[in-house]
């Protein structure tokens, strides 16, 4: 049975004509990896949103079809108790501190507090996450007074010490450089390899590409393709619809306007290099 | 410090070494406040301005003089000044000193002045003290440990954590007026024509942002169905400190009763 479950599911949010979710139907699995892509405004947001039970506890608006986490309707749902199961790190990095700690240290362990773990415990998981993110010398920095990157990463460092079955992430990289958004995203793979599960937002699709084992399209609410990675971000048509393909599928597909098959779309780095290297021999 | 040195300071309970600040928060608004509502029984503005001076004194014990004094010379030159000036040259009076057009100024006006603004510069110093001499997670800390719900001690930190963020907000839309050519600087009608602008977008973005925190809180499942636990504590209220704030209370009692037993008299 799919840990989460969307069946033709649409969302409108309050005061809103158009649905911000048209019928979306999916399958999350547990321990499985999803990328979200998709034009601005396409609905990825929304859809987390909905993950997480804030559609429609928090946000309020209309939920028609069925949306099921762990056998539970969305609709009734206690979502106290969902904090406590699915991790949400949202887009803005300035909103998502708490604003009334004075370490970063401290700021982790909020999330700790409310889920009453002992102190001991709390000091070692925040030394650990934070030698994890990078961010010890952080740690005795007052957070109100980071760069945009940098509460980023602090944020991302909180949720992640909670250390919830699920991980729902909408853009925790937007604030950070190559280096940084690497680092994000070999620790989200780690989560995967922990048996998380992961609902990624993002842009960077050639780093989803590597990691992601589905992908799911997003375009003005709708779902317009979902499925496992490599087949999902083959289809070029998706193009003509406002999402952003690896490079490497980009590449291939000039290579082949020039005549030069390779033996499949690669959509990965490694995947076109070994491609490129037997067709050279 | 090192980070290990630094997270296992909040193993023990947060002492600072000053026995000021290391009374309870809760403690501490009581005496403060007892202290400062007792001018009112005791009508008497040589004991208003003693009290003005033992704040004084109490910030200086406490190592927050300068935090003290930079916040209360406002209220003593706002209120200690204006009120007394307005107060001892308007107010009825026999034996007149001064007279000139309007202004009745008497033996009795000044008397009257004076308990007027030792009545407010006693109260408004223990307000200013408690709050130059109290952190306001420590506050927030007592409360809960005294059984005010959690949502309320964070609604009480939060706030006061707002108001500084839009002081910090303002600051920086009024930097980005002034690259822009607008003059932020000047005198009072300048400033005003700079400010009023500022301030619709400034509480609206205040008011947006309180929607994402209240999800960023409960991404760290604030509202979780479980006992939570605290990495900073305070440690536990001495018998000495209870009777010393129980000896306080009873001598704002006392005085209650005293001026309510010569008022029927």
């Amino acid at each position: 049975m799919a840990f989460i479950e969307l069946n033709d599911v649409t969302y409108t949010y309050p005061l809103m004509k158009e649905a911000a979710l048209k019928n979306i139907s999916y399958k999350f699995e547990k321990g499985k990896f999803y990328g979200v892509i998709g034009e601005n405004a396409g609905g990825k947001t929304t859809l987390c949103n909905l993950l997480r039970g804030l559609v429609p506890h928090f946000y309020k608006g209309k939920l028609k079809g069925s949306a099921t986490i762990n056998g539970e309707d969305i609709k009734t749902i206690d979502v106290d108790k969902l904090s406590t199961q699915i991790g949400y790190i949202f887009q803005n990095p300035f909103t998502q501190i708490s604003g009334v700690k004075k370490s970063v240290f401290e700021e982790i362990a909020i999330g700790l507090e409310n889920l009453g773990v002992e102190k001991g415990e709390i000091i070692e998981r925040v030394l650990k996450i934070a030698k994890l993110v990078n961010i010890e010398s952080l740690l005795q920095k007052n957070p109100n007074e980071l760069s945009g990157g940098q509460r980023q990463r602090v944020a991302f460092a909180s949720v992640i010490a909670m250390d919830t079955d699920t991980f729902v992430i909408d853009e925790p990289t937007s604030q950070l450089d190559p280096d940084g958004t690497e680092a994000i995203f070999e620790i989200i793979h780690t989560l995967k390899e922990q048996g998380k599960t992961i609902v990624l937002v993002e842009h960077k699709v050639d780093l989803l590409a590597e990691y992601a084992d589905e992908m799911l399209v997003m375009n003005k609410g709708n779902l317009i393709a979902g499925g496992p990675t490599k087949e999902v971000l083959s289809d070029l048509s998706l193009l003509e619809k406002g999402a952003m393909l690896p490079h490497t599928v980009l590449f291939n597909h000039e290579l082949k306007l020039k005549g030069v098959e390779l033996e499949h779309v690669p959509v990965t780095k490694e995947d076109c290099i070994s491609q490129l290297k037997l067709r050279m021999k | 410090m090192d980070n290990i040195t630094f997270a296992n300071q909040f193993l023990n309970p947060r002492k600072y070494g000053n026995i000021i600040l290391d009374l309870n928060p809760i403690n501490r608004l009581n005496i403060f406040v007892a202290l400062g509502i007792s001018t009112f029984f005791v009508n008497n503005y040589w004991y208003g301005f003693a009290l003005v001076l033992l704040f004084f004194v109490i910030a200086a014990v406490a190592g927050r003089l300068k935090r003290y004094f930079s916040v209360y010379w406002k209220v003593l030159l706002l209120f200690g000044l204006f009120l007394f000036v307005i107060k001892a040259a308007f107010s009825p009076g026999e034996h007149m000193i001064f007279q000139l057009a309007g202004i009745h100024i008497s033996t009795e006006s000044i008397n009257s002045a004076l308990s007027l603004i030792s009545k407010v510069l006693s109260f408004s110093g223990a307000i200013v003290l408690f709050v130059q001499t109290t952190e306001w997670e420590d506050f927030t800390y007592a409360l809960e440990h005294a059984g005010v719900p959690h949502v309320v001690s964070f609604v009480v930190l939060s706030s006061f954590q707002t108001i500084s963020d839009l002081g910090k907000s303002a600051q920086v839309i009024m930097e980005s007026q002034k690259a822009r050519g607008i003059e932020t600087d000047g005198n009072l009608v300048k400033r005003a024509k700079a400010y009023i602008p500022v301030m619709g977008p400034l509480v609206l973005n205040a008011i947006s942002s309180v929607e994402e925190k209240s999800i960023a809180m409960d991404a760290r499942a604030f509202s979780a169905p479980v006992a939570h636990t605290h990495l900073m504590e305070l440690p536990e209220v001495t018998k000495s400190e209870k009777a010393f704030v129980v000896f306080i209370d009873l001598l704002l009692l006392a005085t209650i009763i005293g001026r309510i037993v010569i008022w029927l008299l």
